[in-house]
């Protein structure tokens, strides 16, 4: 406004037809509000990538909190199934399996591992996925299962767990 | 018995005799497991008692690649029973490593004089 009004004196004092001062005034001023508009977006793009940035970050440590909760609660659930088992309780410890299967299926799901890691686990769901049938089998028909056989998964799967607790919490790596 | 179920059979069996497919043991001892990538095979003996006396029945079980049982086969016709029971045998065979041990003591009768 202020370069405006100082440029509208100088070319009267010049003796510039009034066309011609509203011409280059309004050049002026166009050149003002078209520099004023870039930085204004400017401004707008950075608080938009800080916006996204900050609501990126809440929703990862909002997913990192549920998956240090599901973790304890699936290793949780491993050590009552390892109880049940130990009194052949395997109605309960079938029970138990199918709950630790669908919170290992979320859990998987809502995460990016690195290759092994998911194999790791993939391999891990097939194995409870095996004892689950086997289990049922054992309520239902009476069939004869090596416990055993259960809770070497069962010790793998909670060194498995522990592991990815630990990354989460302290991004400590494998 | 549809059509994919005969195949996935036959399949089996030739995919186990050549070695190709890599069973294991599971808890249970009347049965075998075939982990693959996308899911799993399992395969079990079941002992029927009858009036005439014992007989086999033989049962393969899908699961998926996150455990769910996605189909229950059992084998219709003497044709398909008979191909199971060797794929279940051979299966056996291959996870005691039966051939193997077999050809060493072979070997070892062979260098005797």
């Amino acid at each position: 406004m202020v370069i405006c009004s100082g440029l509208f004196l100088k070319l009267w004092r010049d003796g510039r037809s009034l066309l011609e001062i509203i011409s280059a005034v309004g050049s002026i001023a166009s050149l003002f509000g078209l520099i004023i508009a870039i930085l204004q977006i400017q401004s707008v793009k950075v608080i938009s990538i800080a916006t996204q940035r900050a609501v990126a970050d809440t929703k990862a440590q909002l997913v990192q909190n549920i998956s240090i909760s599901d973790l304890a609660q699936a290793i949780k659930l491993i050590e009552q199934i390892q109880e049940y088992l130990g009194y052949s309780k395997f109605e309960l410890a079938y029970v138990r399996l199918q709950d630790l299967r669908v919170l290992l299926i979320q859990f998987v799901a809502a995460h990016s591992f690195e290759n092994y890691e998911r194999e790791e686990y993939e391999n891990l769901l097939k194995d409870i996925g095996i004892h689950s049938v086997n289990l049922y089998d054992a309520v239902y028909k009476n069939k004869v299962i090596r416990v055993s056989g259960i809770n070497k998964t069962l010790h793998n799967a909670l060194e498995i767990l522990i592991a990815s607790e630990n990354q989460l919490k302290l991004g400590v790596p494998k | 018995m549809i059509a994919k179920h005969e195949k996935l059979i036959v399949d089996l069996l030739q995919k186990t005799e050549t070695g190709a497919a890599k069973w294991e043991p599971t808890d249970s001892e009347s049965q075998v497991a075939l982990k693959l990538k996308k899911g799993v095979i399992l395969l079990d003996k079941q002992r029927l008692v009858g009036a005439s006396g014992h007989a086999a029945d033989y049962r393969l079980t899908i699961l998926d690649s996150e455990g769910n049982v996605i189909e229950r086969i059992r084998p219709e016709g003497l044709y398909y029973r008979e191909k199971t029971e060797r794929l279940f045998d051979t299966a056996k065979r291959q996870i005691a490593k039966i051939d193997d041990k077999l050809a060493e003591i072979i070997g070892e009768l062979d260098e005797l004089r």
